[in-house]
């Protein structure tokens, strides 16, 4: 009597699309690390209100 | 199960708020673009004011619409949830897509704030823009993912898809 069938594990469609997703994942890492972080530029309202204060002081 | 009037009503749901979903970010995207490449300051400002309106009342609606009329589908049907890579993938790149998105929601309503601002701070506008508009871009090419998905249903259970239907055979 034949056993029962083997799994046969995860379809090609998905192990390609993975590999491009973690490919594109590693490349965004590289250039956000790269570029300082995406959140380099972007100021506070607290630094904002910050600067006006000191540019309402000059 | 459910019905088949019933599950074509809950189909032309799912369908209408994914579909309309990548629709309103590309009118987000519309904006953000307006607002880092327009020279008038009036259109600059509206266009970063109008942003929150359509994420929080249009947006995140349909983001909630789209996942919740999806697990509705997948779970009152023959797909399953779990059973098939493409409906498991279609689930996780959406609610990934609606985590990002609610935890965005900050960053939009700080860029309408700068907006609104008696002089307009160009170069901070500029930097939240930039950010805007990777997400957007961003989150329309995840969310076309399930859309592709949808279509062309591609094959391959899941190990418990695989289980399931050997035990419903047997």
């Amino acid at each position: 009597m034949a056993g029962p069938p083997t799994y046969p594990g995860a379809p090609r469609w998905l192990k390609r699309s993975a590999m491009v997703a973690g490919l594109v994942a590693l490349l965004l890492v590289i250039l956000i690390h790269l570029g300082g972080g995406l959140h380099h530029h972007m100021p506070s309202i607290d630094d904002r209100g910050h600067n006006a204060a000191q540019e309402g002081d000059r | 199960m459910m019905a088949p009037r019933l599950r074509q009503f809950a189909l032309t749901l799912h369908v209408a708020s994914s579909v309309g979903l990548l629709g309103t970010i590309a009118a987000f995207l519309a904006l953000v673009v307006a607002g880092l490449t327009s020279q008038d300051a009036p259109m600059v400002r509206a266009a970063y004011l109008a942003m929150p309106l359509i994420a929080r009342f249009v947006i995140v609606p349909l983001t909630l619409a789209s996942l919740l009329t999806g697990l509705v589908q997948s779970l009152g049907t023959a797909w399953g949830l779990f059973r098939h890579y493409w409906v498991l993938v279609k689930l996780l790149l959406t609610a990934f897509a609606a985590m990002v998105l609610l935890l965005k929601i900050e960053l939009i309503d700080e860029a309408a704030r700068l907006a609104a601002a008696a002089t307009l701070p160009r170069a901070e506008l500029h930097a939240a823009g930039i950010q805007l508009a990777l997400h957007a871009i961003g989150g329309l090419l995840v969310l076309l993912v399930p859309t592709i998905l949808s279509v062309y249903k591609p094959p391959g259970l899941t190990r418990y898809g695989w289980r399931k239907q050997h035990e419903e055979a047997a």
